[in-house]
């Protein structure tokens, strides 16, 4: 856990006079203090997922809730519906879908629609039915039916709550101390790739955003992991050789050790 | 704890389940006497590996897997060169058009309907004429003569149309006398597979050998053996700048996996007779056949599907 997080935690909660010195003064109705124990996940070897907890704090703020929207800048992707095709499935339609954030989670301490009235939540980009709105389709093959916009939404938002990338969980998933300080984690699951990740929060009072704070958390390979990647994608020749040459020799090397079992 | 992150599948995989796929396949290859390849490439898209980047880092495991193999044949003077390099120069053509028939599928959305589809049929000719032969075969013998494990009826019908054919080649390596057109076709074909299934081919390539072109069953493996290092060396090179979809960590692990089953298939094959572990194999290959064909035919639970999923961002 990062020391400034520690601290702020440890003050808020616990010592109000230091917490007056922690928060901003300019901070008033539109900006909260917010801290997270990580703000850079790397991606090696070993990485299967991370969880990043985050802190705000609400001195001096009247209350209702939290709302934390966590995304990563929207991205164009490519989805294919499949359909019967005599007695096999195969895919016959294929949409390039524009305004796809990769990541999309939103935490609340409590349910949404008790804080935010649904012109405001749609204001913010609070809730899959604004991804929805947002999202742009071009048609690339088969043929267009009315229904394909809620076929391709409902599929899209399985897979990426099947990867753990889209969530909404307002069952006071955010803990406020005292009326003083939230905290809650993200996790970011292993299927998160590299990028930049915003993290909003949203602090509501009677229906109305009161006070506003936006975090950034960076994912990154390094290491071999980026080697490997970065290798693959930008000198792939170079990358195919060292492949086939590197498979050879261990093949032949291993192929020694045991004796011509190998195959 | 134990997982490891494939930097071009772009996911995390528990270290063991690669490494006993690749000890699954591995075994089973010792046992059998067979490549392996596809079975691996199958059962990795099972633990969720794209299958784009299953079937190349497939073809890269391949490379490794076969060289010590090849080698050793080329050595003991297995390989009849000439065949080798004409059947070599239709694995090139073939996995340089299979590369880009990939690619061609993965953007229309329909490569992994058509790998599994080209698996259906390949696997349940394969599987099924193995069944019904290695059936017939157990018939046959009396349970007092168990060392029955030669394959029955080697020589199978020479067709007069070979002998017609133009390019007409001595190949005084494997004593015959045909044309260089059919090595050159099949060799096309067994490409063309390499890079859309991730196999190495033998199962076609072998039978090819001895039964139609009339080649020496040893040197018919030797050459064989040669072909697919090259063939699948070729074919991981091409997907790895057309497609960007080899995992290389995938393919080590794997390497090291099968090479460990291996040692013990090599083992547990000895214990078994010929028929029992031909039959054996036919029901794994029908099994995996079945499973395919109802990813083809039952209502997939998501209509819709991410195209491209692995592979560039």
């Amino acid at each position: 856990m990062n020391p400034t997080a520690l601290l702020l935690l440890f003050s808020l909660a616990c010592v109000p006079a230091a917490a007056e010195a922690a928060v901003e003064p300019a901070a008033g109705d539109s900006a909260i203090v917010t801290d997270y124990t990580k703000g850079l996940i790397e991606i090696d070897l070993s990485y299967h997922g991370e969880r990043i907890h985050f802190f705000g704090a609400l001195q001096g703020i009247e209350a209702d809730g939290v709302v934390v929207k966590l995304t990563s800048p929207a991205e164009r992707v490519k989805l294919n519906i499949a359909g019967r095709v005599g007695p096999l499935w195969m895919n016959v339609k294929q949409y390039e879908v524009d305004n796809v954030p990769f990541m999309y989670k939103i935490h609340a301490s409590a349910p949404m629609d008790t804080l935010v009235p649904p012109d405001v939540a749609r204001q913010l980009g609070l809730g899959f039915e604004t991804v929805k709105e947002k999202l742009e389709l071009h048609l690339v093959k088969g043929e267009a039916a009315e229904t394909d916009k809620d076929t391709l939404f409902d599929g899209l938002l399985k897979l990426k709550k099947k990867a753990n990338l889209y969530k909404i969980d307002d069952e006071s998933r955010i803990r406020i101390k005292n009326g003083k300080i939230f905290q809650h984690y993200f996790t970011f699951p292993s299927a998160a790739k590299a990028g930049e990740y915003q993290v909003e929060s949203f602090v509501f009072k009677d229906g109305k955003l009161v006070a506003r704070a936006m975090d950034t958390i960076q994912i990154r390979k390094v290491g071999l992991e980026a080697f490997v990647a970065n290798a693959a994608q930008n000198h792939p020749v170079l990358y195919g050789i060292s492949a086939v040459v590197i498979a050879l020799a261990a093949g032949l090397v291993v192929g020694y050790l045991f004796k011509g079992g190998a195959h | 704890m134990f997982n490891v992150y494939l930097p071009i599948a772009d996911m995390s995989i528990n270290i063991f389940l690669v490494i006993g796929i690749g000890g699954l396949v591995g075994f089973l290859s010792g046992l059998f006497g067979v490549g392996g390849g596809f079975l691996l490439t199958p059962l990795m898209m099972m633990i969720g590996i794209p299958p784009a980047v299953a079937a190349a880092s497939d073809s890269n495991q391949i490379v490794a897997a076969s060289s010590s193999g090849a080698f050793g044949h080329w050595r003991l003077g297995n390989v009849d060169m000439k065949m080798g390099a004409i059947i070599l120069a239709g694995g090139i053509t073939g996995g340089t058009i299979g590369v880009h028939l990939v690619k061609y599928l993965r953007a229309v959305g329909n490569f992994e309907f058509t790998m599994k589809l080209v698996y259906v049929i390949m696997l349940g000719t394969v599987g099924g004429s193995m069944f019904v032969e290695s059936l017939r075969a157990l018939r046959r013998y009396s349970p007092s003569t168990p060392h029955a494990s030669a394959p029955i009826e080697m020589s199978g019908p020479r067709l007069s149309f070979f002998a017609r054919l133009p390019l007409q080649t001595n190949f005084p390596k494997s004593h015959l006398r045909t044309s260089a057109i059919f090595p050159y076709f099949v060799g096309t074909v067994v490409g063309i597979l390499a890079a859309l299934l991730g196999v190495g081919g033998g199962f076609i390539m072998v039978p090819a050998m001895i039964y139609i072109i009339g080649m020496p069953t040893i040197t018919a493996i030797g050459t064989d053996l040669f072909q697919i290092v090259f063939t699948s060396a070729n074919v991981t090179l091409q997907q790895a700048i057309t497609n960007h979809t080899v995992d290389i960590g995938l393919a080590l692990l794997l390497l090291m996996g099968s090479v460990l089953g291996a040692q013990f298939g090599v083992r547990a094959s000895k214990k078994l007779r010929g028929e029992q572990i031909r039959i054996l194999l036919s029901l794994i290959v029908l099994a995996l056949m079945v499973k395919l064909f109802l990813d083809l035919v039952l209502a997939p639970d998501n209509l819709v599907s991410f195209a491209k999923a692995a592979g560039g961002h």
